[in-house]
Order: structure tokens, then C-alpha cells, then sequence
């Protein structure tokens, strides 16, 4: 692309503020900054820039209520940042909309990963989900429902495929546990995720995905899981 | 009646035996030769029996005639008729019923003395059982129990013995007894109609609680009144002394605690700093020197990279330690899948393991264990790393669990280096920190005493031993029930 991504940075610290510039400059992106959510919400809606970077811990504004409120961030990608041990906060940011998250102190390589999958995630179309996907060995089969890895078919049951295929269709994306119970279950319940859980686990046994060392999907401690795939 | 009946009896046949002996004797001094007049003072003798033995004074005046009778009618002339009694014979009389009525009312007396004395004996030999139960007791309710039944069982009549305001519900006497701290109820001034006595329990003036009577069937006599005051006195001691027993421990918790936090903070203090310091004087260097070589400026930059991890790893563990420790906070468990802990434990070290290999085995099954399981992940980091950091530098780590009954064993073996000398418990206490086989930092000493603590707030145990692969194994359970909500399904 001809013209450079552009990404607004809203932190209030000006050492880590300072940091992200350096580096996403260093990576040809356009920077801008912004010290409060206030700040952040008009250079937004005057600028449109192509990815936002948040930090959740911002003293003017709760960082989620301004995902929630802003009419022109529902179309920019949000990627939030947070310290470790805002789980709640993690997971209502990314059910009010964010793309993905990173916990403070995050790796750059990470950071710059994530970034860019947001961004890819943008410019891809709406495309209708593919009859077959492939990725590393595994095979999914959307017509017929099948899966299999390594070349071996592997028996999943409904609730296993449908997983694997939500997962699959936001891959890249940190998906919440709300989130992945409502599109495969249909239903929301207020405790703490057991079928799901159980479910992840069985499928990760019959994909041989171990989490410690996973080749399709990471669990996203105390948000959900995200498919690792592109 | 039946009593009576007995004792009558009783009385009757000690009066008959003694007679029939006093006869006896007196008809043997006569066969004897022996001068009559010895008569009188068996006669006595029998009669001091009689007083001492029957339970009134009145037997022994009955002998007494009998004998006199007796002896008039047999043993002097004219034999076997009443004589008129002449004046020798008056004073001897007179005498007599002098003698036997000072003796009736002494051995009276005696008797009674007896009787109080036994009873005082009974009265002791009670309150020593009462005293030893008491010392038993380990808290104030336990105590009041132990005394209630106690007086339940000796006044024979119902008995309660309540700690505390009585509350609205009481009734007017108890409330007068717990505010005012002076007895009401049955027998005193006030309160007539009322069955139930009531008396404050308390010392020094202070009220502590009520004891309740019953007096439905009788009062209380004076014994008994001074028993209960004796019982009381010794259970008022009781609860104090449970009550100072209590107040010492909460102190001793609380003074462990502080010793703990001052230790923490000097521990802090200084291994906090020393990274710190690395940090700066790395930066400081390349800030000043320009002419450094490329491959130096990677290393100390590196070197301030891992140094500030290391401090961020040393916070995380110093989070954990206050969760664990704050008792306010009760540990929320929820049912994790031992997969996804593991996982994310090994995934966190899989940066860190350098020259180490680092393997998983999950149990067969997907177990589901009640745990916060942010905290069990930690004590799995914290294995890891000391595993990794005192084992040889190429040694394989395991990281295992599975299912042994009612717990879930989690295992973290490695193959080089074991435990140093000395008890292996001793690896868990605070500020422990051994020798690094890679020659690297010391740590703080607190990674395993964190895991244990989280451990334990789990309801499971920790140990850990040499294996014999040459190496240590940390091993630690969970129970299965733990008491969470389940989603069901």
C-alpha cells in the first residue's frame, strides 16, 4: 500500500507512550499520540486512523466506556492495553468491541504481530466463510463438516466443530468466553464456562493441540482462546 | 413411708440388741459375784451405743428406762417387783438421767457433725471433678456447658447456663439479672410467681452472662446456694482463662504476621535493588561510552532486558504472596482444566528454559479441579523455575499430573542435581534460597514457600523428595470436591 497505516496511540505515561512511538515508528507507521481519552476520542474522529492502540488505565475515562461510547471507533480496530490482572477488564473491553488485547509488560515482536493481524483482519473483505480451510495440517471442511489433521480425520462432535469453526472463522482474534458461548451454544449462562472449557479441552485432545506448546488455538488466561491460524 | 419403715426397724433392733447385752452383762457380773453396781456403767455404755447408733436421741432414753426397769425388777430385792425407790437410790437416778441426757445430746451432735462433714467431703470430691473438667475446656461456651450439666446433675433440677446479653425474648427477670448484675426470680424480693431463679455470672463487676434455675419443685437450700457460688466462682475462672487463651493467640497471629511483613520488606529491599542496580549501571555505561562494540551494547542491553524481567517476576510473585496471605480474602475457586493450567504454566516458562528440555504429560482423563487458577499456575512457574535454576543446566524437566482418588497429583521432576542435604521440607520455608546450579542470581527464597502457601489454601499438600532419575521431584495435590458452583451440562 501506497500510503502508510496510521495508528493513534492513547497513554497517558509518557515513557510507554514514548516507547510505542519509537517503535511502530520504526516500523513505518504513521503515529500519533494522545495523553486522554478525550484527546483520543476527537484526534479519532478528526483523523480516522487506520488502528487504535488503548490503554485501558487512562485517569480521565474509563478506557472500556470509551469503546462503548465512541460512534467512530466501532469501525477502527481497538487493540487494548492492560496490566496484568485486569481480567475484567480484559473481557468486557473485547465484548464491547475490541479487536485483541496486550498485558503490560508485552513484547514488541507480540505488539507488532498483533497489529498487523488486526489490520489484515480489516482489509479483508466480508468474505463468506471459505468451503474449506487449511492451515499447517489442519483441514476443515465447511460443507461436510469434517476436519482432519495431519491427513488423519478426526471424529468431532457438533459442539467441537462448531467451536473449532468460530474460532477459525475469527482467527487472529481474541475471542471471549461470552463470546464463544453465545455463537456456539446460543445461549449465554452466568457461570464460569464449564461446558465450554470441558469442550475446548476434547477438542484440543482430538486435534493433538497441546496448550502448552499449541499449534492452532492459545488460551487467552482469563479471556477465552484465540485460533492462531491466518 | 418405706423409708421409715426401715429405719424404725433399724432403730428397734439396735435398741433390742443392746438390751438384750446390758441384761446380759449385768446377769454375768451377778453370776460372777462381781458387785451389781457395775450395772450403771454399762449401762451407760449401751446407751451412748444406743444414741450413736439410732438416729434420734429418743432410743436411747427408751433403753435407758428399759434398763432401769429391768434392773429394778431383777437384780434387786425384792426381786421381781418395782421398789420404792428410797433416797440413795433417787441421787443415783437423777444422776443418771443427767449422764445419759448430756450424753444423747453430744453424740447428737457428733452425728451431726459427721453428717456436715461427709457432706462438705461429697461437696469437694465434686468440685475437684468439676475443676479438672473445666481445665479441659478450650473456649467460654464449652466451659458453661461443662458446668451446666454439671449442676444438672448435682441439684438435681434444670439448669442453664447462657453467656451474653439474654435478649428481648428472655423474660423481665432475666434481663434484671444480666443489666443490674444482683439475682431475681424465685425468692426474691419482686419477682413473685416466677419459677426460675436467675443469678449473674461475672467477676470483678462485670457482667458476663445469666444462670438459670429452676425452683418449680423447691428452692434452693443453703448448701446448695453455697455449692452453686463455689461452681460458679470456678467456672467465671474457666472463661477467663479461655478468654485470655484466645486473645494471646490472636496476638501471636498478629505479632507473626508483622514479623513477617519486616522480613518481607528488608528481603524486598534488597533483591529488588540489585537488579535495579544492574539496570542502571548498564544503561549508564551505554549512555556514556559511544565507542562500545556492537556485540557488548547487544549484551548489556540484553542484560537490562533480563533484569527487568526478573524484577517483574519477583512482583508477580510478591502479589501472589499478598493474595495468599490476606485472610480477609477468601481463596475463589472455580473449576479449572488441569490441561489449560498446565499449559499455560509451561507456556510462560517456554522462553525461559535455555539449555533445559521441557516435557508435559496430562493426565488421561479431563479432570476439572476447583482452583484459582491463576494462583496454581504460579506454584507450576515457581517449580519450573527452580527447577531450572537448581538442576544441571541440560536437564529435562516434567511436568506431569493425574488422577490418585479424591486429588489431582501434580508433578514437577527433573534429572539433575536432587536436593541438597538436610530435610526436604526445609525448601519450603521463607527466604530459603539455595545455590544456583547455572551460576546465576539468587533469588529471594520466597518462589516455594508461595507455593506451599497456595497449596495449603487449597486444602492440599506439598512435598518434596529426590527421585530416581537422580534429580527432585515437587509434587503436589488438589482435592477434587471443593465446593464451586457447577454450570451443569
Amino acid at each position: 500500500m501506497t500510503k502508510a497505516d496510521s495508528i493513534l496511540i492513547i497513554e497517558d505515561d509518557p515513557g510507554i507512550s514514548r516507547m510505542l512511538q519509537v517503535l511502530l515508528d520504526s516500523e513505518g507507521y504513521a503515529v500519533a499520540v494522545a495523553r486522554s481519552g478525550g484527546v483520543g476520542l476527537s484526534l479519532a474522529r478528526a483523523n480516522n486512523p487506520d488502528l487504535i492502540l488503548l490503554d485501558l488505565g487512562l485517569p480521565d475515562c474509563n478506557g472500556t466506556d470509551l469503546l462503548v461510547r465512541g460512534d467512530v471507533l466501532a469501525q477502527i480496530p481497538v487493540i487494548v492495553v492492560t496490566a496484568r490482572g485486569q481480567e475484567d477488564e480484559k473481557v468486557r473491553a473485547l465484548d464491547a468491541g475490541a479487536d485483541d488485547y496486550v498485558v503490560k509488560p508485552f513484547g514488541s515482536a507480540e505488539l507488532l504481530a498483533r497489529i498487523r493481524a488486526a489490520l489484515r483482519r480489516r482489509s479483508r473483505p466480508e468474505e463468506r466463510p471459505p468451503k474449506r480451510y487449511s492451515w499447517q495440517g489442519l483441514v476443515l471442511d465447511c460443507a461436510s463438516r469434517t476436519v482432519s489433521v495431519d491427513g488423519e480425520e478426526v471424529h468431532l462432535t457438533p459442539h467441537e466443530y462448531d467451536l473449532l469453526a468460530v474460532l477459525v472463522d475469527n482467527r487472529g482474534k481474541a475471542l471471549t468466553h461470552h463470546a464463544i458461548q453465545r455463537q456456539v451454544w446460543g445461549c449465554v449462562s452466568t457461570g464460569n464456562f464449564q461446558t465450554l472449557r470441558v469442550t475446548m479441552a476434547s477438542l484440543r485432545r482430538k486435534i493433538k493441540d497441546c496448550p502448552s506448546h499449541p499449534r492452532f488455538i492459545r488460551t487467552e488466561v482469563g479471556v477465552g482462546y484465540r485460533f492462531l491460524g491466518e | 413411708m418405706d423409708v421409715d419403715l426401715k429405719l424404725l426397724g433399724r432403730n428397734l433392733a439396735v435398741l433390742a440388741v443392746l438390751y438384750l447385752a446390758g441384761m446380759a452383762a449385768v446377769f454375768g457380773f451377778s453370776v460372777l459375784g462381781v458387785s451389781t453396781l457395775v450395772a450403771f456403767p454399762v449401762f451407760v455404755l449401751g446407751i451412748l451405743v444406743a444414741s450413736l447408733e439410732s438416729d434420734s436421741g429418743f432410743w436411747g432414753a427408751l433403753l435407758g428406762l428399759c434398763y432401769l426397769l429391768s434392773y429394778d425388777l431383777l437384780f434387786t430385792a425384792p426381786l421381781y417387783q418395782l421398789k420404792v425407790l428410797n433416797r440413795n437410790d433417787v441421787a443415783a437416778l437423777v444422776i443418771f438421767f443427767l449422764v445419759v441426757l448430756i450424753m444423747n445430746t453430744v453424740s447428737q451432735r457428733m452425728r451431726r457433725q459427721v453428717f456436715i462433714a461427709q457432706r462438705n467431703e461429697l461437696a469437694m470430691g465434686r468440685l475437684n471433678k468439676l475443676s479438672a473438667s473445666l481445665i479441659d475446656t478450650t473456649s467460654s461456651e464449652a466451659a458453661c456447658q461443662c458446668a451446666q450439666a454439671f449442676l444438672v446433675r448435682v441439684l438435681d433440677r434444670d439448669v442453664r447456663i447462657r453467656l451474653g446479653d439474654p435478649g428481648a425474648d428472655a423474660g423481665q427477670a432475666a434481663r434484671d439479672c444480666y443489666e443490674r448484675n444482683y439475682p431475681t426470680g424465685f425468692g426474691e424480693v419482686g419477682y413473685r410467681g416466677c419459677a426460675k431463679r436467675y443469678l449473674p455470672l461475672g467477676a470483678k463487676g462485670e457482667v458476663c452472662g445469666v444462670v438459670e434455675i429452676d425452683c418449680a419443685e423447691s428452692g434452693l437450700d443453703e448448701a446448695s446456694s453455697s455449692f452453686l457460688s463455689s461452681v460458679l466462682a470456678q467456672t467465671m475462672i474457666a472463661i477467663e482463662r479461655n478468654d485470655l487463651e484466645e486473645e494471646h493467640r490472636a496476638k501471636r497471629i498478629k505479632a507473626e504476621g508483622e514479623k513477617f511483613k519486616t522480613l518481607l520488606l528488608q528481603s524486598v529491599s534488597h533483591d529488588l535493588r540489585t537488579p535495579l542496580t544492574s539496570i542502571a549501571g548498564n544503561a549508564d555505561v551505554l549512555l556514556k561510552d559511544a565507542r562500545i562494540a556492537p556485540e557488548t551494547r547487544r549484551e548489556l542491553l540484553g542484560a537490562i532486558h533480563e533484569d527487568a524481567l526478573w524484577l517483574n517476576d519477583m512482583v508477580e510473585n510478591l502479589l501472589s504472596m499478598s493474595r495468599v496471605q490476606d485472610e480477609d480474602i477468601a481463596l475463589e475457586k472455580t473449576p479449572e482444566i488441569v490441561d489449560e493450567v498446565i499449559g499455560t504454566a509451561v507456556g510462560k516458562m517456554e522462553r525461559r528454559r535455555g539449555g533445559h528440555r521441557l516435557r508435559v504429560e496430562l493426565p488421561e482423563d479431563i479432570l476439572l479441579v476447583p482452583m484459582d487458577g491463576g494462583l496454581v499456575s504460579r506454584v507450576l512457574i515457581n517449580l519450573i523455575d527452580n527447577a531450572i535454576r537448581h538442576s544441571s543446566p541440560t536437564s529435562t524437566i516434567d511436568v506431569s499430573a493425574r488422577k490418585d482418588g479424591p486429588q489431582v497429583l501434580f508433578s514437577v521432576a527433573d534429572d539433575g542435581g536432587g536436593l541438597g542435604p538436610g530435610d526436604p521440607a526445609c525448601v519450603f520455608s521463607r527466604f530459603y534460597a539455595g545455590d544456583r546450579a547455572d551460576g546465576g542470581r539468587k533469588g529471594m527464597g520466597l518462589g516455594l514457600s508461595i507455593c506451599k502457601a497456595i497449596v495449603e489454601a487449597h486444602g492440599g499438600t506439598i512435598r518434596a523428595f529426590n527421585n530416581e532419575q537422580g534429580g527432585a521431584t515437587f509434587e503436589f495435590a488438589l482435592p477434587l470436591e471443593g465446593g464451586c458452583d457447577d454450570e451443569g451440562g
